[in-house]
This record gives structure tokens, sequence and C-alpha cells, in this order.
């Protein structure tokens, strides 16, 4: 019976193929801008490491001017980066279960032989524990430990693409990488990973690339390894060596911490305001004691990474969605008037309201399924083309199976609402009604 | 066919209608809001930046090296730059303008920490630096060379004696006064006099709402990474760019030339958001126009069809061609402007919505008017080509036996 | 009245050309009541659309009340149909959306005519077929004698100088029929003009006068002597009084 529907329902389809283009086309148009920017608002709101965002936390300490609050639209908010030292102490320390500081900077890397160009390469300096935190995978090797962060060791991990460049993606695990003038060795080889958005470092952008390699936090002195991202200071002070602008109160490194459950966190901010206490008997963290740390989640709503166009323009397309829904119900309503004839005809041969209102449903899921494959592809279309405008790498904006399905289904489901109208209508028509010649 | 009667028939089967008034009023709103957004983003995009932004080459160089020195690279570079033909000026600077990446700081009128300071960005290059920009002084002074000095990383130099600030700036700082000579105050609260003033010039943050506010203090920036801000002939920027990267390359193998970008793309790169968005709403705004005009287009001829019979009799009963057209513009008018009236008030609700979930700017209120004609215009073109259909509908129908 | 000449006329498709009419020639007199009779494929229907002038022909010569209409454009044929042509149609053709007021109303609007006209002479003619109470109701809510009763109105609304009717009872059961009938002779007998395309022979033998069409061509003209019963007289509302004459 199922067949005979769909057959039924592929002729009605043919017979007027402009009225059928159109309503395939209005739910294909809608599934696609909708599925456009719902995938786009998913992707940035949806959990990036859910296996354990609510033990992951970003730090954010207030130890700005007693005089104004960091953010004067947000007076109660602290700045959400640490100072050089706060960090390193607090890296020490090691209370949680394990913890990086972090920031951006840039090296020049010296290839071996004499023909390559030394380039500059982005890199993130962190502690040893990151790769762990943010189970971060390898293809070679791995990160390094605790004894190599506090021995200063002078160590590389590489992303995939560096070391394709540099070795041609074989495994280098072991070999020397001469930037700055002194030799790495790489300890590991990391897989692409894209984490989307890029929540461990939103002030630079949710969707930057990643960073090339990654170096440790304790060679910063060292090399003096300025940051790349953004600094905040409000204190005036001398600052004429790299070492005195580590001990200062600017503000630039990022920290996370992992905890070992997320109830733990209380007990971390009990840790940290101590530590703060400390501090301000030191004449330093003089504004009133506000420390915060955030979860995965929490982190990402505190940075607003689903930026406000991404909002507005979900609104507007969920309105488009259903501007479409309104064309499909009314061509299908005036596509059943026209029905009526061989309806009433059906009807005089025997067939139930129930026999002719299914066969309509089946037609118009037909139609909606139609439309929401071809509203798919122009789904497609619509990610590539907001990776283009926006200068996002390409496939970052991914239609992932679940958003597939959804699509499908939404479509279908659409075309089904719609038709739900027009085929209770077309089932009044009394049997024989219009067989007469008036 | 007269209002009244065209009205009570409209009424008794509604449904139809009433659907396509309702998708009107949807696309209305969102058409009109969109739009507004869109010309909001282009208004932003176009700006007047108060350089001469098409002519501006900004290079990026890193040296690297125990025994680099940094500041004879950088002489070296700008003299070599300067050398080159089709170049006008050249300067280093320790921040590009309308890139998104700057420094920005607080000034103050008094040396007093606990009131407020006006927050700008801040300049530092030599006295070419207006320059090499193309950009005007409207009154005051550019720097002296005298007053220009390489500052390295470590240097801890104390405020400038002179500096320029815009227009703008003076005005959050000085209000209606003169700001020309006066003295303004760093976070550190030493002083800085103010010789020049510059008409106006845009910043680093193309969203931050004080983009206008700029101070500029005169040094050479000679850290790790330099940017030098180069001007050329109209006309000659993409020839002369890949000239510019490849002698500054082979003249020092100590410093890496990051790259050369023209300000143009480096500010367009900064608009991209907005220009995405203006992008991505026009096409919805298009799509959405023609969906509607096509269902307009299709229920019409539809109806058309349907009432083939009628539309027979009614020749046969003395309307004229005319007549039949006027009847199907009519009600196609009636409806448009059910739905139109509907969706101005749609439109309202979503404006305001936009407003206070999205702090967007208020929606301007001659959109609307616009709006509405424009929208009956649209139909009243969609419905013309079923109306002529409808017309050319011989009256002999009337007497046919189906 | 009504004076056909020599009227042919050609429906042409790309394979076939028909021959509808050849060579008609009739006339009508003021105050006559024809019917017209044929086999189906005599040409009544086009008969009745070239009269109506509702279609153009391509030979002869036309003329009605006194206007030689032959050579008239689309506009004109429009306005001329309008003023002197009453139309009652076998499927009645009312508009379904409309109500009966508005229904008598359309052959008005095209006029031209001020609202406070058209209200009383759609009142009169409702009157005048006995539906005047039925004003607001539409199409459906009526039987069909009643539906063709609306009809008979809408013809009369604008007092034509003639009235074409195609098969008026075709869709009618016995009663009805003789409703419409005795209607159509009432408006005879106030002295309109009449033209009747029926295959009904009962019928035409209720008009004055057969003429019998075939193959185009009018192949029998003969007046009718039947007995009549009286009619009773009607009155409309301007106090008009329709007398019965036998």
């Amino acid at each position: 019976m199922f067949n005979y529907n769909v057959k039924l329902a592929l002729k009605s389809m043919r017979r007027n193929p402009i009225m059928t283009s159109l309503m395939v086309a209005a739910i294909a148009v809608g599934i696609g801008v909708s599925m456009t920017t719902l995938t786009v608002h998913y992707m940035m709101s949806g959990d990036p490491i859910p296996e354990k965002s609510d033990v992951l936390f970003a730090v954010a300490m207030d130890s700005w001017s007693p005089l104004r609050p960091f953010d004067e639209d947000y007076p109660e908010r602290p700045p959400h980066q640490l100072t050089f030292h706060d960090a390193e102490r607090l890296v020490e320390m090691a209370q949680a279960k394990r913890q990086t500081a972090m920031f951006e900077s840039s090296l020049i890397i010296e290839p071996d032989g004499q023909d390559e160009l030394p380039f500059e390469a982005g890199a993130r300096v962190a502690s040893g524990d990151f790769f762990a935190m943010f189970n971060v995978p390898f293809i070679y090797g791995g990160g390094w430990d605790r004894s190599a962060d506090e021995s200063r060791a002078s160590v590389v991990v590489l992303t995939r693409d560096l070391n394709e460049r540099l070795f041609g993606g074989e495994d280098s695990v072991g070999r020397r990488v001469t930037m700055q003038g002194r030799q790495f060795q790489v300890v590991g080889v990391i897989d692409n990973w894209e984490p989307t958005p890029r929540f461990y470092d939103p002030i630079n952008g949710g969707f930057q690339e990643i960073n090339e390699m990654f170096i440790p936090y304790s060679l910063t002195l060292g090399l003096e390894l300025g940051s790349t991202g953004s600094d905040w200071g409000w204190k005036s002070e001398d600052i004429t060596s790299f070492e005195q602008w580590l001990n200062s109160e600017a503000l630039w490194v990022q920290y996370f911490v992992e905890l070992d459950n997320p109830r733990d966190r209380d007990e971390y901010l009990s840790y940290l305001n101590a530590y703060v206490g400390e501090q301000k008997k030191r004449g330093r963290f003089e504004r009133p004691l506000n420390n915060e740390i955030y979860n995965v989640m929490e982190w990402m709503a505190f940075h607003e990474v689903v930026a406000n166009d991404a909002k507005v323009l979900l609104g507007l397309s969920f309105m488009f969605l259903l501007v479409c829904l309104l064309s499909t119900i009314a061509l299908l309503l005036t596509k059943f008037v026209g029905k009526t004839v061989e309806i009433s005809l059906r009807r005089a041969l025997g067939a139930s309201r129930r026999v002719i209102f299914k066969q309509q449903i089946v037609e118009v899921a037909l139609i909606g399924f139609a439309g929401g494959l071809i509203g798919l592809g122009l789904a497609r279309l619509g990610l590539s083309g907001i990776e283009a405008v926006y200068d996002a790498p390409p496939g970052l904006v991914r239609l992932d199976w679940v958003m597939m399905f959804s699509a499908i289904g939404i479509s279908i489901v659409s075309g089904m609402i719609a038709g739900l109208y027009p085929a209770w209508r077309v089932c009044q028509v009394p049997p024989a009604a219009q067989l007469k010649t008036q | 066919m007269g209002f009244g009667p065209m009205m009570s028939s409209l009424m008794r089967s509604k449904t139809g209608p009433l659907l396509v008034a309702l998708q009107i009023a949807v696309t209305l709103a969102i058409v009109i809001n969109s739009l507004f957004i869109v010309v909001q983003r282009v208004e932003k995009i176009n700006r007047e930046t108060g350089m001469d932004i098409n002519n501006v080459v900004v290079v990026y160089v890193r040296g690297f090296g125990d025994n680099l020195d940094v500041v004879s690279s950088i002489t070296n570079d700008i003299n070599l730059l300067k050398s080159i033909p089709g170049v006008v000026a050249a300067t280093v600077s320790n921040h590009v303008p309308l890139s998104g990446s700057g420094s920005g700081t607080g000034l103050r009128t008094i040396a007093d920490e606990t009131i407020d300071s006006v927050n700008t960005a801040r300049y530092r290059w030599g006295e070419e630096g207006l320059e090499a920009l193309g950009i005007e002084l409207a009154r005051g002074r550019n720097f002296f060379p005298e007053e220009v000095n390489y500052i390295l990383p470590d240097d801890n130099i104390p405020a400038p004696p002179s500096i320029l600030v815009t227009q703008d700036l003076a005005d959050d700082l000085f209000g209606e006064e003169d700001a020309l000579g006066k003295t303004v105050y760093w976070g550190s609260m030493e002083p800085s006099t103010i010789v020049g003033i510059i008409g106006h010039m845009q910043g680093s943050w193309v969203s931050w709402d004080k983009l206008n506010n700029v101070v500029i203090q005169p040094g050479k920036p000679a850290y790790t990474t330099n940017k030098y801000l180069i001007r050329v002939e109209d006309g000659m920027r993409d020839e002369l760019m890949p000239i510019i990267e490849q002698q500054l390359g082979e003249s020092n193998r100590l410093r890496i030339v990051k790259s050369v970008r023209s300000l143009e793309e480096i500010a367009s790169r900064s608009y991209r958001r907005d220009r995405g968005m203006a992008i991505i709403l026009t096409i919805v705004i298009t799509l959405l126009i023609a969906l509607t005009a096509l269902v307009i287009v299709g229920l019409s001829s539809f109806h058309v069809a349907q009432r083939t019979k009628q539309i027979g009799t009614r020749r046969a009963l003395g309307a004229k061609r005319m007549d039949i057209v006027r009847q199907f513009m009519l009600e196609n008018w009636l409806i448009t402007t059910a739905g139109a009236l509907f969706g101005v008030l749609l439109t309202v609700v979503v404006a305001y919505w936009l407003e206070v979930s999205f702090e967007l700017p208020r929606l301007d209120w001659r959109y609307l008017p616009i709006g509405v004609v424009s929208l009956w215009i649209l139909s009243a073109l969609a419905v013309l080509e079923p109306a002529r259909r409808a017309a050319s509908v011989p009256p002999a129908v009337a007497t046919r036996s189906v | 009245m009504l004076q056909m000449t020599h009227i042919q006329k050609v429906y042409r498709t790309e394979l076939i050309e028909t021959h509808a009419l050849r060579e008609l020639t009739l006339s009508v007199a003021p105050g006559e009541f024809v019917a017209l009779t044929g086999p189906s494929g005599s040409g009544k229907t086009t008969f009745l659309n070239i009269a109506g002038l509702l279609e153009s022909f391509e030979d002869g010569s036309y003329v009605l009340d006194g206007k030689d209409v032959s050579r008239l454009n689309d506009n004109e044929r429009s306005t001329y149909r309008n003023q002197k042509i009453g139309f009652i149609f076998q499927s009645f053709n009312l508009i379904p959306d409309l109500n009966l007021f508005d229904n008598v109303d359309v052959p008005l609007r095209y006029r031209g005519l001020p609202a406070s006209d058209r209200k009383q002479r759609i009142e009169n003619a409702l009157e005048i077929v006995g539906l005047a109470s039925r004003m607001k109701h539409i199409p459906a809510q009526l039987s069909g004698g009643q539906q063709q009763r609306v009809a008979i109105a809408r013809a009369l609304a604008g007092e034509p100088r003639i009235l074409l009717a195609d098969e008026p009872t075709g869709n009618l059961d016995t009663a009805m029929a003789h409703q419409v009938m005795d209607l159509l002779e009432q408006i005879h007998a106030d002295g309109t003009t009449i033209v009747m395309v029926t295959h009904d022979p009962d019928l035409a033998n209720r008009a004055e006068r057969n003429i019998h069409l075939i193959d185009g061509r009018v192949a029998a003209d003969e007046l009718v002597f039947a007995a009549r019963e009286p009619v009773p007289s009607m009155q409309s509302e301007t106090g008009e009084l329709l007398a019965a004459q036998s």
C-alpha cells in the first residue's frame, strides 16, 4: 500500500511540475538557510570537549587597580588573564589535578639546509599538563612532563602541518629543530586538532587556526618570549628589562586547571582565595577579593563566543523557514483544491477519508524529503560561503551526521505540518460532488 | 468589481489569501530589518579613514640572531624603501591602523589617578608618519626630526614633550576648548603637550566606539617585530609590492620579511565580520523577495486557471479586458496591503527585539513606508502576467458546457 | 431587433477547419419569443455566441437593435453587450463567492451606475423573481431552480433589450423547470424579446416561434400555436403592473 501511495504521489507531483518544483524549492531554500545558521550556531555553542567540560576550569583573579574595575560594563568581573608570576607560582604549587599556564608567541625557525629561508611560526607556550588536560591527539610521541617543565628543557611538540613542512611528515620524534638560535628536541607531533570553538583561548578569536607548535612555559624568560596576544596593564611601572616585564602587574597569561570532579570547584576557589590573601599581605591585589573559576561552557558564555551576529542570523533564518512553510502551505492548498475532481472520484470508488488523507500526507512528506535533500546541498554551499566570507579555515564548520539527519527530519516534518491543513481540507470533498457538470 | 463585494468574497474563502498575507507580513519584517542591518554595515565599512588607504603598503619584518643591530637594520630598510622609484614616504611604526591590533591607553587633562581617563589608540612613528599614511594635519605642526629617536624594547623613556592628537580625542579631553598647546597626562602621570591636531584619523579597532581617538608619539620603534608604513604614488601599489618584498628580502638575510600587504587589504580583513553579515543578509533578502514574488505569481496563475468560467461569465456580462485586469490587481493589492499592515507591526516588533537583545541600532522609521511602497510595486509586477492572462479569457467560455 | 444576414463562422485549428455557421440568415422582431432548436453540432451554441457578441464572425452582417455590430472591437462589444443583452446560462454561472445581491450587481457595476441606482434595480429584479428575501445568501445555499431565477434577475437588472437563454432548464428537475419557464413567459409578456436555445421540444413549444438549425443553417422556421393559461400578475416595488395577457 505504501508503494502505491508513493507511486500515486510521484504521479501527482509530475502532473504539475512547476507547482511541485516551487514547493520543493521553497522547502529547500528554507532548510538550506536555517540549517546553515543552525550549524554555525551549533558548532559555536556546542560542547567542544564534552567528556571533561565540567572539570576543566579557567581561572580569573582580580589584581586590577584599586581605583576602578577592570571592565566598566561588568564591574563585578575580574580580569581573565593573570600576571606571569602569579601563573608561574600557581603552576609550581600544583594544587589541582592538572594545570597549565599559557600564552601565544612566535619564534623564528631556522630550517636545516642553506636553501631554506628562516621563517616565523606561531607557538603556544604552555605547561606540560596541557596535552593531557585538553585530550590533544598525538600521531607520534607525546607531550613533556613536569620534570621537563621544571628543568626548562628545550623541547617542542609540532603540529602535523609544521611536521610536514620541516620533516616531510615522518616520525620526527627525537629530531632537532633550530629556533631562535637554540636547538629544540621534538618530543611529539599532534594530529589535526580543531576544537570548535577554540575554547581554551577565545580571546584571540574563537575560530582562529590553532598554533603551529607548543613549547614549555618555563622557557619564557630564557628566550624572552613576548606574547602575541593581548596584554593589559593598570599600573604605571618602570620596565627596563624583560625580567622586569615578567615581574610586573601586566596581565597576559591564561591559566586553566583540571579538577578531579566538578564538586571540587569550591575547594579550589578557597585555595585561590588563600593565595590571594597571602599576596595582599605583600601589598598586591589591592581590590576586594574577587576570584572566579569558570568551567568550559561558562567560559564560552563569558566570552560570548556565539557572537551577536550569529544569534541574529539564527533568529532571522527561522523566520525565513516560517515564510517558506507558509509558501508551501499556500501552494499546497491551491494544488489540492485543483484536485477535488480526482479526489471525489476516488471517494466515489470507495476510498475513505483516512485513505485520502494518508495519500496527501505521503505526497507532502515526499516533497519535504526532496526539499530536504536539496536543502542539505544548499546548506553545504552556505557553510562554504560562510567560511569564505569569514576567512575561516575550510572544513572548520561542517555538517555532521546529527545535523544532516536533523535537516532531513525537519524538512519532512515541516512538509507534513504544512500539508496537514490542505490535506484535511481536501478530504472534506464529498464523494462524487464534483462529478456533476456544474 | 467593487471593493465591498471583493472583500466579502475574500472573506468567504479566506485561508488562501490569509496565508499569502501572512507570508508577505513575515517577509516584510525580515527584509526591512535585514536591509537596515546591511546598510548599517556598509556605512560602517565605508567610513572615511582619514588616510590615503589605497596607496599604503605595510611590511612586517622580524630580525633574528644574537648579532642583529635592529636600529641599523631599520635605518637601512627605510633608506632602501625610499630609494625605490614610486615610493613617496616610509616610516617605522609601532602598530598598523585598522589592523585590529594595536596599543590602547588612557589620557587625562589633570594629573589625578582617581579621575577616569579618556581611552585612545596610541601610535608611535617618525616625522614621516603623517606623509606615509597620507594624513592631513588640521592645525599645529608635525614632529621635528630632532624629536624623533629610536626606541628599543627595554628603553624606559619619559613621556615625549610633543604629541599629536585627533580632533575627536581633543574634543573628548577638552570639549569646546582649543586643545592646541594644552597638556595631557599619561597613566604614569607624566605630561605631554599637544603640538598638532589631526582633523580625522581612524585607529586600530574598527568596531570600537572610540575608533577616532588617536594619539601619536614621536619615535622610531625598534622591537623584535617591526612594521613599516610605506606610501606610494597613485596606481603604482600593486606593481611595487613584489618589488618591495624582493629588494628588502635580498638586502639583509638576517632579517625576515614576514609579509608585505596593502593597508586596503588589512582594513578589509578587519571588516570581514561586518562584510560577511552584509553579504549573508543580502542573499537572504534576495531569496525571500524571489520566493514571495514566485508564490504570488504561482498562486495568482492558479486562481486565474481555477476561475476561468467565472472570468468568461463576467466578460459575457459586459466586463472589458481592463475590468478583468483591474479586478485581479485590486484583489492582489488588498491581500498585499493586509499583509503589509500586519507586516509593519511585525517589523516593529522584530526591530525592537533586535535592538533590545543584541544592542543593534534602532530602526530608521523611514524604512517602513519605503518598504511598503516597494512591496506594492513588487506585488503588482508579480501579478501583472497572471492578470493579463486572465484578461485574455474569451467571453465564449461562458457558454461552454463543461 | 436582431438581424443576421449570411453569417459565416469558421473554427480553425492546426488540423481541422470547422464551419459552424454557413450562410445563416434570420431575424427576430422586438417582443418575440423565439426558440432555437437543432441536433448537437448544428451550431446552436455558436449562434448564441455570435448573437450575444461573445465571438466575432468571418462573413456576413449582424444588426442588433438598429446598430450594425459586425465590426466592433472587443471593448465596444463588451459595452454594447452589457447594455443590450441579458444572458441566462445552462449552468447558471453564478459567482460562488458572492451573495445574491452582489451577483446581480455584477453587470451593473460594469455599466458604471451609481450605487443607489444599482441597489434599486437589484432589489427590483430579485423581487420579480421572488428571491428578494434571500439577498444575502450565497448560491450554494439555494436550489438549482432558485439559482437560475437569480441568474434571470441578473439578466433583467440591466433592462436589456433582448434575453439570450442557453438551455435555461437543462440542469433543473421538472417542477423547477416549470417555475423558470413561467417566469420567462412572464418576462416575455412584459415586452422583452427572448431567444432561447434548447433541444427539448416541449420547451420549444412554449415559445411563439421555432427556428430549427441543421449544419449551421436555418432548416425550418415556424410559428407555434398552443393554449396558454393566464399567468397571475406580479407587482414590483415601483408599482409597475405586469399584466398577464393571453
